[in-house]
C-alpha cells in the first residue's frame, strides 16, 4: 500500500483546563488504511481528528507523527493533509473549479497543469460539468463532493474527513455513504474519517476505533467489532446488541420473562448481550422465556419486533423470512446459548 | 372601517409626510434656479446663472469635502478592514472593550470631539491649520461604522471554518485573509465606504469648529452662504449638495441591503 502512516503517541486534549476531551490516546493508521472513528455526539472525535489536522495541540507529552516526522509542532498549513469539513466549509465566493483548484493555486501550481489536475480529480468524484457553477447552486450530494475533491486535488499525506455525510438529507445518505465508500478505495490514500452512524463506519471503514467519553474502547476490523465486541459499550452501540439482566443462578440467567439457559460456568456476569437477529421467535407453550409483541416494523428484507416482558428494557428482534407475530400477541422466544456475548 | 377607506387614509398619510419632508428641500432647489426668487420662478425665469457663481466661490470646498471624504475613506478602510477582521478572530473581553473604545466617538457629542482635538493639537500650527487636521477628526467619527459594517458581515458567515478550510489546504494567513476573509467581507467594506463618504462630506459640527478660512468644506462653505449670501447662491450651493449626496446615498441604501442578504438563501 502507498501513502503515509498516521501516528498518535500519548494525544490528549483538555478544554479550559477542565474539558477533558480527549484521554492521552495511541493510535496508528497504516498506509492506505481507511480508519473509522465511531462514537455518539460528544465523545472527542472532531477533537481527535483536529489534532491529527494540526487546528489543535496536544497536551503536552503528546506527539503527532506522518511516517516518522514528528508534525506536532507544524502548522496545518504545512502538514500537507486534506480535510473535509462536516459544514464542508466550501468558499462562497469562488466556483466549483476555484474550489477545487484553490490548494493547488496556493501551492504555485497554475496554468495548464492546474486545469488538468483540476479536471481530473472532478472526474474522478463526479463532479463533471458543475465547473462554472456556484457553490449555492449545488445540491447537498454535489456540495459534499466537492469538499471531497477540493481536500484531494493537491494529494494530501493524510486525508480527514468529520462525519461527510451528516448534513445530507437521510434519503441520499445511503446512496452516497456508498459511493463515498468507493470513492475512497479508489484513492488508496491514508484517510481517517469520523461518524456516529454505526452503519456508516462498517460501510467504509478498513478498520474502526469505537470511542466513548474521550477514550477508544476497541479498535478492529468491522466484522471482528460486530462478532467479537469487548466491551459492553461496543455491544450496544455497534452491534446493536440487546442487554439482558438478571440473576444468575447455576449458570441459568433468570430473568422477568423466564430463565435463559447460558452454559455459562465459573464467574458469572450479571448480564449479557444478544444480537437482534439471533434471537427466533417460537410457541409460548414450549418456551422458557416470553414477552409481549408492543412494536413491529415491516422492512422487507425483514421485520423489526419490540417485545417487552422478557427484560428491563425490551427486546429488539430481527425476523428474517418466517411470517412475523402482530402487536399484543404473547411469543416465546429462542436464544442459543452458543450467540451469547458476554465479558 | 372598510379596506378601502383605511387604505385611502394611509395613503394620504404617507403622502401628507413625503410633502412633509420633499417640499421645502424642493422650494430650497428651485429657488438656486430662479433669477430673482422675490419676483417668484414664473415671472423672473429659470437660469444657471447662480450655480456658476457657487462654483467660482466655492468650488475649493466643494473639492476639499471631496479630497477629505476620498483621504477619510482610505484611512478607515486600511485600519478599520484589518480591525475588524480581528475584533472577529479573537472574540472575547477585550476584543469587546476594543470595540466599545473604538465606538466612543459615536455617543461624544461633536463639538466636544473637536475641543479634544484642538486641546490636544491646537498647538502644532502646520498641522491645526491644513485640511489634515479636519480629516483627523473625520477619520476619529467614521472609522466605528467602517469598523461594525465589515464586523457584521463577518458575523454572518463563518469565517473561522472558512479560513481552516483555507490553511488545511495549504494558504498561508495573508492568503487567508486575501482569499477568504476580504472577499467574503465586500458587501460590508462597500457599505461601510459608502456611509464613511457620505458621513464625511456631510459632516458639520465637529468640521464647524476644527475648520480655519482656509479649510472650509462643503457643509462649513454651505453654513457660511446662508448667513452672507443672498438666497438664491445660498439656494444654488444646496443644489449642488444635493447632486453629490443623493447618488451615495441611493447607492449606500443598495450595498447595505446587499450586505444584509448574506448568508441567507438566494
Ligand atoms: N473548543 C472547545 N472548547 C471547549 N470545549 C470543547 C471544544 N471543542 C470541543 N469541546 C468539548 O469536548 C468534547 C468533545 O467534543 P468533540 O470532539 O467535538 O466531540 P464529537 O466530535 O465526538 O461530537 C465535548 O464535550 C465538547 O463540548
Ligand atoms: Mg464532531
Amino acid at each position: 500500500m502507498t501513502g503515509t502512516e498516521l501516528q498518535l503517541l500519548g494525544c490528549a486534549k483538555t478544554f479550559g483546563g477542565k474539558t477533558k476531551a480527549l484521554l492521552p490516546t495511541d493510535l496508528v493508521v497504516k498506509p492506505g488504511e481507511i480508519l473509522g472513528l465511531l462514537g455518539p455526539s460528544g465523545c472527542g472525535k472532531t477533537t481527535m481528528l483536529r489534532i491529527m489536522a494540526g487546528l489543535e495541540t496536544p497536551d503536552a507529552g503528546g506527539k503527532v507523527l506522518f511516517d516518522d516526522e514528528d508534525v506536532t509542532k507544524v502548522p496545518i498549513e504545512h502538514r500537507s493533509i486534506g480535510m473535509v469539513f462536516q459544514s464542508y466549509a466550501l468558499f462562497p465566493n469562488m466556483s466549483v473549479r476555484q474550489n477545487v483548484g484553490y490548494g493547488l493555486k496556493v501551492r504555485g501550481i497554475d496554468g495548464p497543469e492546474r486545469d488538468g489536475r483540476v479536471d481530473e480529480v472532478m472526474a474522478f468524484c463526479r463532479l463533471e460539468g458543475l465547473a462554472d457553477r456556484a457553490i449555492d447552486q449545488l445540491s447537498g450530494g454535489q456540495r459534499q463532493r466537492v469538499a471531497l475533491a477540493r481536500a484531494v486535488a493537491p494529494r494530501p499525506r493524510v486525508l480527514l474527513l468529520d462525519e461527510p455525510l451528516s448534513a445530507l438529507d437521510a434519503a441520499l445518505r445511503d446512496t452516497l455513504r456508498d459511493e463515498l465508500a468507493m470513492i475512497l478505495r479508489g484513492l488508496s490514500m491514508t484517510a481517517v474519517f469520523v461518524t456516529h452512524d454505526q452503519s456508516e463506519a462498517m460501510a467504509i471503514a478498513d478498520s474502526i476505533a469505537v470511542m466513548k467519553a474521550g477514550r477508544i474502547e476497541q479498535r478492529a476490523a468491522p466484522e471482528v467489532l460486530y462478532r467479537d465486541p469487548q466491551t459492553d459499550f461496543v455491544a450496544s452501540f455497534v452491534g446493536g446488541a440487546n442487554r439482558l439482566a438478571g440473576r444468575f443462578e447455576d449458570g441459568e440467567l433468570h430473568l422477568d420473562g423466564g430463565t435463559l439457559k447460558t452454559g455459562i460456568e465459573g464467574n458469572q456476569p450479571d448480564h449479557i448481550f444478544i444480537r437482534q437477529e439471533d434471537i427466533q421467535i417460537s410457541s409460548p407453550d414450549v418456551s422458557a422465556l416470553r414477552g409481549t409483541v408492543i412494536g413491529r416494523v415491516y422492512l422487507g428484507t425483514h421485520t423489526k419486533l419490540t417485545i417487552a416482558g422478557v427484560s428491563e428494557t425490551p427486546l429488539v428482534v430481527s425476523l428474517q423470512g418466517a411470517t412475523a407475530p402482530q402487536i399484543g400477541e404473547i411469543v416465546g422466544l429462542d436464544i442459543p446459548a452458543t450467540s451469547l456475548i458476554h465479558f | 372601517m372598510s379596506r378601502r377607506s383605511a387604505f385611502v387614509i394611509q395613503f394620504s398619510v404617507t403622502l401628507l409626510a413625503c410633502a412633509f419632508l420633499l417640499v421645502p428641500a424642493i422650494l430650497s432647489i428651485l429657488a438656486g434656479v430662479t433669477v430673482n426668487y422675490f419676483q417668484g420662478i414664473v415671472a423672473s425665469g429659470v437660469t444657471l446663472k447662480w450655480v456658476g457663481q457657487v462654483w467660482e466661490l466655492y468650488s475649493d470646498t466643494i473639492w476639499r469635502s471631496m479630497g477629505i471624504a476620498f483621504g477619510c475613506l482610505i484611512i478607515t478602510a486600511i485600519i478599520g478592514i484589518p480591525a475588524a477582521y480581528g475584533l472577529n478572530r479573537f472574540p472575547g473581553r477585550i476584543s469587546r472593550i476594543v470595540e466599545e473604545f473604538v465606538s466612543l466617538p459615536l455617543s461624544i457629542p461633536g463639538l466636544a470631539l473637536a475641543l479634544a482635538l484642538l486641546q490636544l493639537y491646537g498647538t502644532i500650527k502646520g498641522f491645526r491649520l491644513s485640511s489634515w487636521f479636519i480629516l483627523v477628526g473625520h477619520v476619529l467619527y467614521t472609522m466605528p461604522f467602517m469598523i461594525r459594517s465589515v464586523l457584521a458581515v463577518f458575523s454572518t458567515i463563518d469565517l473561522q471554518s472558512l479560513e481552516e478550510g483555507a490553511a488545511s489546504l495549504g494558504a498561508s494567513s495573508w492568503q487567508r485573509f486575501k482569499d477568504i476573509a476580504l472577499p467574503n467581507a465586500w458587501p460590508g467594506i462597500l457599505a461601510g465606504a459608502l456611509t464613511v463618504v457620505t458621513l464625511s462630506i456631510g459632516e458639520f459640527n465637529l468640521t464647524w469648529m476644527l475648520h480655519t478660512p482656509l479649510t472650509k468644506t462643503l457643509p462649513v462653505g454651505l453654513a457660511d452662504s446662508y448667513a452672507s449670501m443672498r438666497l438664491e447662491i445660498a439656494s444654488a450651493y444646496t443644489l449642488v449638495f444635493f447632486v453629490m449626496i443623493v447618488p451615495l446615498l441611493a447607492a449606500m441604501l443598495w450595498a447595505s441591503n446587499k450586505a444584509q442578504s448574506i448568508g441567507k438563501p438566494s
